[in-house]
This record gives C-alpha cells, structure tokens and sequence, in this order.
C-alpha cells in the first residue's frame, strides 16, 4: 500500500507529465531541435507555475518543502520526453546550496529560481564525472572586507545559454583546504564557446578574468553537504534515466506488437520477447538504482552514502545502456534515425550516465572499499 | 521508492536476529554454511519446533490460521534474518507453499486438518508439478486422475520432486480432463506419501547429492475432499503456489550470507588468499556481484513494501536474478577456492575429512554444480521470460 506522500508524490508525477506531454512532446518539439530553435522558456514557466522549481526548498523559504521523493517523480517525468533541462542543476543543486549561503543571497537568487525567473549553468565535474580538457577551475583572493576577485577558467558548464547564473567550485589559495562554492553572473565569463552533447544538451567553456564579487555570493560547503549535492545530482540523472528507460520499454514494446515480419508481428518471435524481458528486468534495476541513491540522501554515515553513490552508478551504466542500445535494434534501422525517439533516446541515456562518471569507475572505487572492509569481518547487508 | 523498513518490520527483525544468535545450534549452522542446499529432514523439523517454541511455527500465515499474522514486510523482515542467520530455510513446501495456498483457495476443513501439522513441523510436505513430458511446459501435464464416485484414481509419474523421500504428504497437479486451452482441465490434489500406490525413486544430482525424485503413481486414491480450488481449475491454484516458490528462490538474504562467507574466505588465513585479494580481477569480480546483491536487494524491498501483489508479479523478474546471481556468487567461491574446489565431497557428511584437498573446501564445489537446477527448478529462466514478456509487457497475445 502506498504512503501518502507516495502518493502525493505521484500526484505531483502526473501534474509534470501531462504538463509536458502537452507542451514539449518529443515529436512536436523535434522539428524545432533541428534548427536549434527550441526554447525552454515555456517549459521552465510551466514548471514554476506547478511548484516544481521551488519543491526542494523548505516552505519558510516559499518552496514546497519536498523531498529526494517528489524532486525523482519530476527528473523521471523530465526523462520520459527525453528533454534536457538546467533543472537539476537549478532546483537542486542551486537551491540546496543557496539554503547554506547568506540570507541576503538566498533573498535575491531563491525567488527568482521558484518564480522560473533564473535559471542556474554548473560545472559537470563538481557533481560528476571528471572531466578532460584545459586545467580548469576558479581561484578566489579576498579584496578587502566585502568582496572577492575571481578569475579562472570553466569547462564542461551545462545549459549555461539560457541561464543567467553559474556556480562553481571556489578555491582561495590561503584556504586550499576548504571547499566553497560561488554564484557568479553569466556576465562574468568571457571568451566563452558553446558547443552541445549529442543528446541536444547545451554545454559551454568560459573564462573569468578577475570578476570581482560580493563576498556573499561565495558558499562554504562543508564535506557534507559536497556529499549530498554529489547525490542529489546523481539522483536527478538517474531518475531522468529512469523514466526514458520507462519510456523506450514502452515504445519498444508497441512497435514490436505493431511491425509484421515474416508474416506475424515481431512480438510473436520468442527471441525477441526474451530480449523484452531482459529490457524490463534492467528497467526495475533502473529503478531500484534510484531507490538506492534516495536511500544514501536519506543515510547519516558518509562512507556508507558513498559506497552506495558507487554501487547505483556502476549498476545504473550498464542497464541503461542495454536499454538504449536494444531499443534502437529492437525498432531496426528506423530506430536509428535522428527524428525517432528511439535515436533520441541512447544520446540522452549515455549523457545522463556519463555526468555522474563512467560505469567502471564507479565499480573501481566499489572494489576498493570491498577490499578495505575485508580484514574488518562485518559484512551485513547495506540497508 | 523507500527502502527503510517500517517501526514494527525493523523491530521485529532486531527480535528475530537475537533470538537466532542464542537459539541456532551451532551444528545446525555449520550444516547450512556447509551444505545449504540440502538439509537432512531431522534438522529441518528440529529447526522447527525451536521456532514454533518461540510462536513462530506459523510465520507468514494469517493469525485466523494459527499463524502468525505479520504482514507481508514484517514477515520479509523476519525471514531475510534468519537467512542472514544462516539458519535452516524454512519449511518451504508445507509452511510457505501448502500452508499458504490452502489459505487463499482451500477449504476450511482442509485448512484445519492440515495446517496445525504444518505448523506444528510435524508434516513434511513435498510438491508434484513436473513430469517427463512437462517441465517449463508445466501445462502440458499428463499423470491423470480419474473420478470414481468421492475419489480421483491416479495413474501416471511425476519428475523432479524435492524431498519427496522424506515427505509425509505431496500437492500436485493433475489432468482431469481437456479444454480448449491445456492450462483447463488440471486439478490441484492433496494427499499422503503412504497413500497406497505411491512408489518413490531417487534421483541423483550431478554432483551426487539425492535431493530429487522421481514418483510413480499406480491407482492411487484420493478422497474429492483432498481437491484445492475446482475441478479443472488446477491450474490457477498452482500459480499462486508457484509465485511463492519463485519468491523463495530469489533469496536475498542467502545470497547476502553467501557473499559474506566469501569475504570471510579471502579474509583468512589461507596464504592463497592473499594473493587473490590483490587480483584486481576477482576484487572487481566480487565487486560487481556485490553490487548486483544491492540493487536486487532493492528491488526485492520496494516490490515487498508495495504490497502483496506488486510482490508477486515481480516474481519471475526476483527468481532470474536471483538464481543468477546466487549461481554467480558460487562461480566465484569456486574459482577463488581453485582446484580444491574439484574435489568431490559426500553431500552432509560434514563429519568426514575431504580424502584430499583443504579443509572445507568441498562447499565451493557442491554449491557451483547444485545451483545449476536453481535457474531451472521452479519455472526455469525461459519461461520467467515468457511470463515476463506475456504478462508484464503484453506480447505476444495478438
């Protein structure tokens, strides 16, 4: 039996589904993705106007109060149409980190985020996979009392078109040691290029030349809360992988049942409803990934949180991409086409997989805490 | 998307792990941890009567039944602690499967004749679903009984019977009669082992342990009362009781067990281990397993915490992978073990030193060869597929 705040949860599902379906279905707003004239403008106002944008932040603050719960329902919904959005790195990373920053920025910036008037570009590596390319990074120096000097470069920053502000990791060379975070006007890149993920996403590098800021706009991020923004992000790309798996399951499915071949629909073959079953076996570990990863939010002890990040993230590679793989197969050439949700839907899968780091490393570092807890003899279950 | 178990569920398992740390004999859990695949009748009814001294005979049936009256998560509670205890599986056709079905689709007669047995660990019960000509075709059974006045007469064998040589009684379907489809027209019969006409033959496993048998039924009688469900509607009852199965065979928490030992293995002493501690290999080898535990573990909870039902359909999608993976973890056991792990070892004889090899190393062995039936037994992982694609995803039925 359901909870009720499961079932509010679902409620709130059903709310950003049929918003979505309504407003950016894959096949209505696909013609306007291939001459790269799709605006999120109206998505992102849709969602204020649900409360989706503001649901992680306590309702003191005007949010709605929510959970790791209701923030899974809205990514997976987000990952069922294959859209990308800054909605992760907006209305949950931005907004957890802004609950620890200076009233006076949590005044300015928290509204505009819940009202969809701001919209927030991070850095894939501070909440993900690493990332290649030129040393990147900002490093901070103190000007006076108020303020902060700022200059560096960024790379691999994520829907920063359209966005208005950047957070980024801080380091201040008399504090190597200590973590900071810093909201930065996207007026304080210059020389930025843009370029975007195969799956549409828009991703950009930038420099900041000496851009000097309040000293309010800097966050002190504690080990803990770099932990829980790491798994919130991973939550936000597993969820958004789960509802596509959901969705590429459900197409798959009706085009076999659909096609005729060799005088009978696809469906009839076994070979083929084997290969479903494997696809709906990997779709309830998708699952079960999230539900993991909710679990590790949910879980004082940060080595057990992040040896379950490792063990849903390495789990979570492999079957979204047998899910994305056999979907194109499973549809044939067709499904292999630019225009077809089925192309549209690996891209997406691979994107949302590789922002939180490659399977194999995940299973690298799972090993290396299995190896250190072997002398130790407790070996219970994780949960 | 929760996985915490509720107040009462983790507080029932806080009780339950206690009383198994005191409770198990110690011989009775170096027997599972030696041999877990087969547990000698003796030590399966001791085990038991220990619970049913504590007022758990009953788990997992309803408290109008004698039983316990947990729900569903405390009961999950309760078992995933007792395979974590490497305590005896419990009794699983009579208490879990019988029981059970009797529960949902038996008479109240049936009910009170059979169950305080059940309960009580007096009654070993054995399943006969299988025959030579219906295995994953399981509807295409063909040991017939006919009905004479207040009695069916059966003639015809039954294939693959667990434990049929230590039962007391057998559930089993039988053809009564055809339809259109050949899932009508089966009938779902109780009756004793020492029911006239019953002839048990053993059958031996490849790594030579007696766990199944072959039965031969030759005019054997059994009262209409005996019947479960309708005649000719066999086959819904045996779903539900296979569902049950299914379940049982996933275990998690056995697996859990399982996995630990093998830890405990490349933690000892054994200078060999060592150096297979440092193979990258087998620490991602044994990683990636651990992992797959986890996310099956999950799996296996969310389905439990929403509800009987949701339980149930998951079923087959618990049973491939988690006889897989119990499969995997044997694999695993095995190779690191190496060689010694060849060395044939007599099924629960855990009294006679293996003639060669290290000591306790024969368990690597017989759980790679015995859990080769695991992803068969029970509806084999083909036809998990099967029930997956028709059912789950609605294929094929156009």
């Amino acid at each position: 039996m359901r909870s009720p705040e499961a079932t509010a949860a679902e409620m709130l599902g059903e709310s950003v589904a049929r918003f979505l379906s309504e407003t950016c279905g894959f096949y209505e707003r696909r013609p306007a993705e291939a001459t790269g004239a799709y605006s999120l403008d109206r998505v992102w106002e849709g969602l204020a106007q649900i409360g989706a944008l503001g649901l992680t932040v306590p309702e003191p603050r005007g949010g709605a109060g929510a959970g790791a719960a209701e923030a899974f329902v809205v990514c997976r919904e987000l990952g069922r149409v294959a859209l990308s959005t800054p909605y992760v790195s907006t209305a949950l990373l931005a907004s957890t980190a802004l609950l620890e920053a200076d009233p006076e920025l949590q005044d300015e910036v928290l509204p505009r985020i819940i009202e969809g008037r701001s919209r927030v570009a991070v850095v894939a590596s501070d909440f993900g996979a690493p990332t290649g390319g030129e040393k990147a990074g900002l490093a901070g120096r103190r000007v006076g009392e108020h303020e902060v000097s700022i200059e560096g470069y960024l790379s691999m920053l994520l829907h920063l078109q359209g966005s208005d502000l950047v957070m980024s990791s801080l380091r201040f060379g008399d504090a190597a040691d200590t973590d900071y975070l810093v909201f930065l006007p996207v007026a304080a890149l210059s020389e930025v290029s843009t370029g975007r993920f195969y799956d549409g996403t828009p991703v950009a590098a930038g420099r900041v030349e000496k851009a000097v800021v309040h000293a309010r706009r800097v966050v002190k991020v504690s080990a803990d809360l770099r932990q829980r923004m790491r798994l919130l992000f991973a939550l936000g790309c597993a969820s958004e992988a789960s509802g596509l798996a959901d969705a590429l399951v459900q197409v798959t499915a009706d085009y076999l049942r659909s096609r005729t071949a060799f005088g009978q629909t696809l469906d009839r073959f076994q070979a083929l409803q084997h290969r479903m079953a494997d696809l709906r076996m990997s779709q309830e570990a998708i699952r079960s990934c999230v539900a993991l990863l909710i679990h590790a939010l949910q879980t004082a002890d940060c080595l057990q949180r992040e040896r379950l990040r490792h063990a849903a993230l390495a789990a979570l590679g492999g079957h979204v991409r047998r899910i994305g793989k056999e979907a194109i197969q499973l549809h044939g050439a067709t499904g292999a086409m630019w225009e077809h949700f089925a192309g549209a839907g690996l891209p997406r899968l691979m994107v949302l997989q590789q922002l939180c780091g490659n399977p194999d490393q995940h299973t690298h570092a799972y090993a290396h805490i299995v190896r250190d807890e072997l002398p130790t003899g407790a070996y219970r279950p994780l949960f | 998307m929760r996985l915490d178990l509720s107040a009462e569920a983790k507080a029932m398992a806080a009780e339950a792990r206690e009383f198994f740390a005191t409770a198990l004999p110690d011989e009775m859990r170096r027997h599972v941890v030696q041999c877990p695949e087969i547990i000698p009748i003796e030590l399966q009814k001791r085990w038991h009567r220990i619970l049913a001294s504590r007022g758990w005979g009953g788990h997992g049936l309803p408290a109008a039944a004698g039983g316990t009256g947990w729900s569903d998560e405390v009961h999950h509670a309760f078992l995933r602690e007792m395979a974590l205890a490497d305590a005896p599986r419990p009794m699983l056709y009579g208490l879990r499967m019988v029981a059970t079905t009797l529960v949902r689709y038996g008479t109240e007669d049936q009910v009170r004749r059979h169950l305080p047995g059940i309960i009580s660990g007096e009654a070993m019960w054995c399943q006969a679903f299988s025959e030579p000509d219906a295995g994953s075709d399981l509807a295409a059974v063909r040991c017939r009984a006919v009905r004479e006045g207040d009695e069916y007469v059966i003639h015809g064998t039954k294939l693959w019977t667990t434990e049929a040589h230590w039962a007391d009684a057998l559930c089993g379907i039988f053809r009564t009669g055809t339809g259109a489809r050949k899932q009508e027209g089966i009938t779902f019969l109780l009756m004793p082992m020492s029911a006239r006409g019953i002839e048990v033959r053993p059958l031996k496993l490849l790594e030579g342990s007696h766990e199944v048998n072959q039965i031969f039924f030759d005019g054997v009688r059994v009262p209409v009362s005996e019947r479960v469900g309708d005649e000719g509607d066999g086959w819904r009852v045996a779903k539900y009781l296979l569902a049950t199965e299914r379940l049982e065979i996933a275990e998690v928490g056995r697996s859990w067990s399982l996995l630990g030992r093998i830890k405990a293995v490349l933690a000892g002493p054994d200078a060999k281990m060592r150096t297979q501690c440092e193979n990258p290999v087998v620490m991602t080898r044994l990683a990636e397993l651990e992992i797959r535990l986890l996310v099956l573990d999950a799996t296996e909870r969310r389905l439990v915490l929403d509800g009987a039902e949701a339980l149930r359909a998951g079923a087959p999608l618990l049973k491939i992978e988690g006889s897989t993976l119990a499969q995997d973890l044997s694999e695993l056991l095995l190779d690191i073990t190496g060689l010694d792990a060849q060395v044939w070892s007599k099924e629960y004889d855990l009294d006679t030193p293996q003639p060669v090899g290290a000591p306790g190393s024969g368990v690597a062995g017989r759980l790679f060869y015995n859990s080769r039936v695991r992803t068969i037994y029970g509806g084999s992982s083909e036809t998990m597929r099967n029930l997956i694609a028709r059912h789950d995803l609605k294929l094929g039925q156009g």
